[in-house]
């Protein structure tokens, strides 16, 4: 179990990092933290529920409710003050985009359409690129195996936003086949019914599509790979010999361990789609968690951003986490390396 | 044999005391290494289609950013009239925005910067990548476990979301500074490439002979270990290159990147945000030649990097050549017993 002690201590060890760095860049802001709010506080005194015209001391403590760190602190207590709100999961509020609410709140708010936009993305991505990948496998060399490897490496060169440009521009706008923004749709009731959830599937079909169009085509590579390395092996020739049927073949003894390699790199996929809705949420105007840090980053409300950050990431090193527990379960020769 | 007969002798056929037949000049040795450093790859390069395509599509954006410059006019407002098509006028051969600039211009002129932020990020990539993979790799032990961790921990941080504290607290405007933030986790993956790479050359006997005569490890590293890491170090460079590309133009897209440099992505924004462009289809080539642009310059790395697989990789050579030689035997029957290289190639490619 060394190799998955090490793993749970390197994701503290990122998580505690980024804090840190969250930390750092609250401080770093344009003219310090106090300040920026300061003059916020001041230009608009109703919006942080204060009088028109707020005292030294009203300021203040709007100040360290926002920061979640007593202003003029010296730097090592401010450290400690914001380790330990963070360790208790209060990441501070927000200063500009919606003044008073909590980060976390609002992250988590946001966050389970971005989680459905990736995931869905992922899976479609993985099916397209798991076909297709061995396909080329079967007929490796000829005018198909080339022409669709072309196409990939294609895809795989244009940016999703540009695709997610190109399919709003045409989708959406010209042919209004697609709806331009939004993540449902407004006259339905939200709830368990069914136009409710086919108003979703319908906002999130272009952005799962900009995702699918530009990313299946690395899957589809790497299943090709794996799928040409097996079929040259023993096993399946034994396995052929024993005059089992091609079916159980490609389902068992190929796809299965040419699948096996990909495991870790669709967890952490995940993550980096995450990270990347910021692009794409701001392009088809889908509130969810990367609108929000896109928002945070024009208004520079750094605490917000931070926190996005920090939560963003948290999610992440849990995924991996899940995907190195995990894999010794499917992969059983993974965990006899790791104890051996 | 000669040096039998005349034991000790200052006799010039013995292979320990044979002298080269003439001295090579610096020049020559200069030509030497650029023969096999730089014409072979290229001839390598050149014969893989996949090569060529890219050579010839980078080589356009390299003059593009250089000579193309001094022969397009530089882009500003009202210039010509307002959303010509494009392919209509000489004046406008790409068509003009809605503020009456000339796309041509606009991208010509975009390039320059652009490729000075490929070049300072793949630079900054690969060379803290390779630092830091030499090191840990070679030196082992608690070097290792430090410098793994950091780049573990700098690998887990989502990149776009760090992108944007960082654009947005330093708002840098140089091209070069630019690159370098764009691709700041890019060393990471080549990192720990190259160090999983170095660990088993460490027992390798000419690594260990260059230990025991003293060489100095920085010598060790940089003659024995590193030509090694050719492979990954170009992949690195194309790879750091490409994301740059994206990320750049992501972000002046998104318009977190200070507008003080002509990019793509700044046209792309302005396309986007006009009220009218998305609706307009006589604006389409205002939104289509920004995105053909960075298309073509991603597919053209992209290629040239799957291209230098065949440089690095003389297996895979050698199975395309056998592929290519098994398409002609199958057209011209009689020319199929050849011997040697080719048949070594035929069997490799089985």
């Amino acid at each position: 179990m060394g190799y998955l002690r090490n793993r749970l201590i390197q994701a503290i060890i990122t998580i505690y990092s980024i804090v840190t760095l969250g930390f750092a860049a609250i401080q770093l802001m344009p003219g310090g933290p106090a300040a920026a709010i300061r003059s916020q506080i001041n230009s608009n005194p109703a919006a942080f529920g204060l009088p028109p015209d707020p005292t030294f001391e009203q300021i203040n403590q709007v100040l360290q409710e926002r920061m979640l760190v007593p202003p003029d602190q010296p730097l090592w207590e401010a450290y400690l003050t914001y380790m330990m709100g963070a360790f208790q999961g209060n990441l501070g509020e927000s200063i500009i985009v919606q003044p008073g609410t909590s980060n976390v709140q609002l992250i988590l708010e946001a966050a389970p359409w971005s989680i459905f936009l990736s995931s869905v993305a992922l899976v479609y991505g993985l099916v397209v690129g798991i076909v297709l990948g061995s396909l080329m496998a079967y007929y490796e060399g000829s005018r198909f195996d080339v022409g669709m490897t072309i196409t990939v490496i294609l895809n795989s060169a244009v940016p999703f936003y540009i695709a997610a440009i190109v399919l709003l521009y045409f989708g959406a706008y010209q042919l209004g086949w697609f709806p331009t923004g939004g993540r449902f749709n407004t006259s339905t009731n939200p709830g368990f019914n069914w136009p409710f959830i086919q108003g979703i599937f319908y906002h999130a079909a272009l952005p799962v599509a900009s995702l699918v169009i530009t990313g299946f085509g690395g899957q589809a590579l790497s299943m090709r790979a794996n799928s040409i390395r097996i079929l040259g092996s023993d096993y399946i020739r034994v396995a052929e010999l024993r005059g089992l049927s091609s079916y159980k073949i490609s389902t068992r003894y190929l796809a299965r361990n040419a699948i096996l390699p990909m495991y870790t790199g669709i967890i952490i996929g995940l993550g980096g789609m995450l990270g990347g809705t910021v692009i794409l949420e701001e392009i088809f105007a889908y509130p969810g968690m990367g609108m929000l840090m896109f928002d945070a980053t024009v208004m520079r409300d750094f605490p917000l951003l931070t926190a996005n950050l920090i939560i963003v990431t948290i999610l992440f090193v849990i995924g991996t986490l899940i995907a190195d527990f995990t894999y010794a379960l499917i992969d059983p020769r993974a965990e006899q390396s790791s104890m051996g | 044999m000669a040096t039998e007969d005349t034991p000790g002798g200052g006799d010039e056929s013995s292979p320990f005391q044979a002298r080269s037949q003439y001295d090579a000049t610096t020049a020559d040795v200069y030509q030497q290494m650029i023969e096999s450093w730089i014409i072979a790859p290229l001839r390598v390069l050149w014969d893989d289609y996949r090569g060529r395509i890219g050579i010839i599509i980078v080589t356009a954006y390299v003059l593009m950013g250089t000579i193309g410059t001094l022969f397009v006019e530089v882009p500003s407002f009202n210039q010509g009239p307002s959303l010509a098509g494009p392919f209509e006028s000489m004046a406008h051969p790409l068509g003009t925005t809605a503020y009456g600039q000339d796309l041509l211009g606009l991208m010509v002129h975009s390039t320059p910067a652009m490729f000075k932020m490929m070049i300072a990020g793949a630079i900054f990539g690969n060379a803290m990548g390779v630092v830091v993979g030499l090191v840990s790799g070679y030196m082992g032990g608690n070097t290792d476990k430090v410098l793994m961790t950091i780049t573990d921990t700098m690998m887990s941080i989502p990149g776009l979301p760090l992108l944007l504290i960082l654009a947005a607290l330093i708002e840098p405007t140089n091209p070069w500074l630019i690159g370098i933030i764009l691709n700041i986790q890019g060393w990471t993956g080549l990192a720990r490439a190259i160090r999983s790479q170095v660990l088993p050359l460490r027992k390798k006997e000419y690594v260990e002979a260059s230990k025991t005569i003293g060489q100095p490890t920085s010598s060790v590293l940089t003659k024995d270990v590193l030509p090694e890491m050719l492979p990954f170090i170009t992949m690195g460079f194309m790879n750091g290159a490409t994301g740059v590309i994206h990320a750049s133009v992501g972000l002046y897209f998104l318009g977190i990147l200070p507008f003080t440099n002509q990019n793509w992505g700044v046209v792309l924004n302005d396309a986007y945000r006009d009220s009218g462009a998305l609706y307009n289809l006589d604006a389409a080539h205002w939104l289509l030649v920004p995105i053909i642009t960075i298309t073509g310059m991603t597919f053209g790395l992209t290629l040239l990097a799957q291209a230098f697989d065949q440089v690095f990789n003389p297996r895979v050579r050698a199975r395309h050549q056998a592929r290519k030689r098994n398409e002609e035997e199958e057209n011209d029957p009689r020319d199929g017993d050849d011997t040697g290289v080719d048949s070594i190639a035929n069997q490799l490619g089985d």
